[in-house]
């Protein structure tokens, strides 16, 4: 599975870090979402499908490769 | 679904959400809608009702839908069209009707200032504006927490942020509650309109004025000159444009978070075991704040959205045009997407809120919002670790929002 932001809609409001704290990191220092992994191992598929659902912003989605 | 739509046309009648039993308590009204009419045309509002979770979330992200007024079917027939035309000018070019890449491109000259951490750096200015209301208040012996505070704390913190002279911040108030109104004009009583078309030119002019000034005297750093200096290159924001950015923050700054600071007081107040656990554990505030958007939200209705195209919900035809009513506030008390809906617990994740709405139009000052609550109704506790409920709390008629007129409490002795 692919994660894919769309940055125009990020807003670094860190809900999906605390859904998928293995995948997303806020980068405090410049105030934006890190990405860790754009491959997401089917371990933690469940966690970023959930990412997906909360963000409030509609800015997550996943592709299959 | 078909087949709850063609019994509704009886239950429709039964919404009743200007009664005050509905303003005082919503829910069991809200649960009858979600248990046997989930998606109800409601001929009086001449709307669709949305009343469960998966179905309002589903909307909020769904780009068949609009947030453009203009769109509604009966958008014409508003007699701001004729009377208060610059009104019409304005909301088509704010945040909160621009659609896709215009919205997008609005959005990000401003989203910068009010993410989590650019919000925190306002903790001071907002500690310092709750202190000064405070001060001012304190003299009496009853104390009225919607009067004396709540309406007094966000219209400042937003003309702070903006570095908007004080003098004006009394002309907000009228303003923003004259836009609100506008959200759903067809409640708005008929020997209201004229006086709401004036607060709303009122306000126009205002912040034509405060534009105009700034942009004589720029101000380093500032989040107003930097939308007039984005505004003057002239490919990312026109002049339209600025004029209802500027509006839209000044309305959800002033006028919403008003509402969460005295419902959060009046449900610390009601629970009393709670108020202690706060007392002990000050940061349990930010779960109570986010509890008391979901299990006690002030918003009688909710947030609208019109049918871009013929289309069809859950098999239900929607026509073009048609506007839907999202109930937040039912929608967070669904029991198929919360656990124990019904129960007020402060510890709950909160990632799953919709009070501050979903997708594109999710709201802008979330964080300023929490900030607010956090601080004002923290230092008020804080300082004033006795303070009872005086009688019982008042709400005032409003076709929106389950105001609370007055809300008195004895503060007992300052620590
Ligand atoms: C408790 C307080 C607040 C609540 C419950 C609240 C709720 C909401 C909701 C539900 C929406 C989405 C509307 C929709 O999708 O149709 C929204 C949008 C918005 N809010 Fe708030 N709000 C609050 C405070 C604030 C504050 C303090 C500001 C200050 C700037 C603000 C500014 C905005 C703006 C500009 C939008 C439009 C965003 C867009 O369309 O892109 N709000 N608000
Ligand atoms: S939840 Fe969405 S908007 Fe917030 S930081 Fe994550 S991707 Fe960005």
């Amino acid at each position: 599975m692919r994660l894919v932001v769309d940055w125009d809609r990020c807003e670094a409001n860190g809900v999906c870090v605390k859904a998928a704290p293995e995948v997303f990191r806020l980068d405090e220092a410049e105030d934006r979402l890190n990405v860790l992994m754009e491959e997401v191992p089917s371990e933690l598929q469940e966690k970023v499908e959930r990412a997906v659902r909360v963000c409030p912003r509609q800015a997550l989605s996943t592709r299959e490769k | 679904m078909l087949e709850q739509q063609s019994h509704a046309a009886g239950r429709s009648a039964d919404f009743k959400p200007f009664s005050s039993e509905y303003t005082r308590d919503p829910y069991p009204a809200l649960e009858r809608l979600r248990e046997s009419a989930p998606l109800l045309y409601w001929d009086e509002g001449r709307c669709w009702l949305v009343s469960r979770y998966a179905m309002v979330v589903q909307l909020l992200r769904d780009p068949r839908f609009t947030t453009d007024r203009q769109a509604w079917e009966f958008a014409s027939a508003n007699p701001a069209h004729t009377q208060c035309p610059e009104f019409v000018a304005m909301n088509k070019n704010g945040l909160f009707s621009l659609d896709q890449a215009a919205h997008t491109r609005v959005r990000k000259l401003v989203s910068p200032s009010f993410t989590p951490r650019a919000t925190e750096r306002l903790r001071p200015a907002v500690q310092a504006i709750v202190d000064e209301v405070l001060s001012t208040a304190e003299a009496g012996e009853t104390f009225d927490v919607a009067r004396d505070f709540a309406d007094k704390i966000p219209v400042r913190v937003i003309g702070a942020m903006l570095g908007i002279p004080v003098s004006y911040q009394d002309k907000f108030h009228h303003f923003a509650d004259a836009v609100i109104q506008q959200l759903l004009p067809m409640l708005i009583p008929p020997g209201s309109i004229e006086a709401n078309f004036a607060a709303i030119r009122e306000g126009i002019a205002m912040i034509g004025e405060i534009i105009d000034d700034r942009r004589k005297n720029p101000i380093e750093g500032d989040i107003l000159t930097s939308l007039i200096q984005a505004e003057e290159l002239g490919d990312r924001l026109n002049k339209d444009e600025l004029m209802a950015l500027v509006s839209g923050l000044i309305v959800g700054g002033s006028e919403t978070t008003v509402h969460l600071i005295g419902f959060m007081v009046l449900n610390l107040l009601r629970r009393p075991a709670l108020m202690e656990q706060v007392k002990e554990n000050p940061e349990l505030m930010k779960g109570v704040l986010e509890e008391v958007l979901r299990f006690d939200n002030f918003g009688k209705l909710g947030i609208t959205r019109y049918a871009k195209e013929d289309t069809e919900v859950e098999g239900v035809p929607i026509k073009k045009g048609q506007m839907m009513v999202l109930l937040l506030n039912s929608a967070m008390r669904d029991a198929s997407a919360i656990d124990m809906p019904d129960a007020f617990d402060p510890s709950r994740e909160s990632v799953t809120s919709i009070a501050f709405g979903n997708g594109a139009h999710f709201c802008l000052g979330a964080n300023l919002a929490r900030l607010e609550g956090q601080v004002a109704v923290g230092t008020l506790v804080a300082r004033y670790p006795e303070m009872q409920l005086e009688g019982e709390a008042v709400f005032g008629p409003h076709p929106l929002i389950r105001k609370l007129d007055s809300l008195k409490v004895r503060l007992g002795p300052p620590r």
